[in-house]
């Protein structure tokens, strides 16, 4: 495959591919500039894995470690509960709550609770409580906005 | 956020509250005294008995939301909530028979009393149906939103 680098000096940066057909290869290399096929890096058993967000039920925080539960196992992320939520914002990962993170795509039934809460019932059976002010940000997200839509 | 600024906005979510259960159980009373007072002959209200309603309802709200757990927005009624709405109610009685409102009249207080107990009830009534029709239109959206999703990653 020829690589050509062009540098500019103005204008919008762009990445042009051109392909014959669509293969494995070219349909990496446009989900890593999409973004969608970055993962987590994430320690199990003493060992490295790389946990696609999509798998991940939640996060957690526990005395300044941060877990990830996924359905069959529990893994301890390196990165901090605002990072992931930043970057993975599009795929699903919400901030519900200072110490937590969820996957709005792994959320089976919402719940409305009592002083404008929310608890959400998560696919594997976990509840988790969502306060107001998060609340507020998760009918955002479901509306069609976005969490960072608030922070501007 | 710091802690203060956490407890600050703790504190203006609580107020807004009271606020709103204070202009909620104001309208209340003032519709029970209206009523008496017609029921009297008289179509004119005291001014002072009205300002001694409000800061009636306000206190009864930080007593309502700081002791008794928001009794009319839990989510069903057990001791605490049952001990909570009868503390309020007679303090409502109880204001209302110390300050005159009824003319001093001990039975009028009685049924203020009730009719307070039921307002109470009542609300309670309504925020489990808004809370059931919000939940129905959170799972709507949540649906509407994993639906949309995936139709962007057919895509």
């Amino acid at each position: 495959m020829k690589l050509i680098l062009s540098r500019i000096s103005e204008g919008e940066e762009e990445v042009i591919i051109r392909y014959r057909e669509m293969n494995e290869k070219i349909g990496t290399i446009i989900s890593f500039l999409q973004g969608t096929g970055q993962k987590i890096s994430a320690e199990f058993e003493g060992q490295t894995a790389l946990l696609e967000p999509e798998k991940i039920f939640y996060l957690e925080s526990v005395d300044g470690n941060v877990f990830a539960y996924l359905e069959d196992k529990v893994c301890r992320v390196s990165a901090s509960l605002e990072k992931i939520s930043l970057c993975f914002e599009e795929r699903g990962l919400f901030r519900c709550a200072k110490s937590m993170v969820i996957n709005i795509y792994k959320i089976r039934y919402l719940r409305s609770e009592p002083g404008n809460r929310i608890r959400a019932t998560m696919d594997n059976g976990e509840q988790v409580m969502i306060s107001r002010k998060y609340a507020k940000r998760l009918r955002r997200i479901l509306k069609g906005g976005t969490d960072r839509d608030e922070s501007v | 956020m710091n802690r203060f600024e956490e407890r600050f906005e703790r504190y203006l979510e609580n107020e807004i509250i009271i606020d709103y259960k204070t202009c909620a159980y104001f309208f209340c009373m003032a519709f029970f005294y209206c009523c008496y007072r017609i029921s009297q002959g008289s179509f004119q209200a005291n001014v002072v008995f009205l300002f001694e309603m409000i800061v009636d309802a306000y206190v009864v709200g930080y007593i309502q939301v700081y002791l008794f757990r928001n009794f009319d927005e839990a989510p069903g009624i057990g001791r605490r909530e049952a001990a909570g709405l009868l503390v309020c109610s007679l303090i409502h009685g109880s204001a209302a028979h110390l300050l005159g409102w009824f003319d001093g009249r001990r039975q009028a207080a009685v049924w203020f009393t009730l009719f307070m107990i039921a307002c109470y009830l009542t609300l309670y009534v309504c925020n489990r149906i808004r809370r059931r029709a919000d939940t129905e239109k959170l799972n709507r959206m949540l649906a509407e939103f994993k639906k949309e999703e995936q139709g962007h990653g057919e895509k």
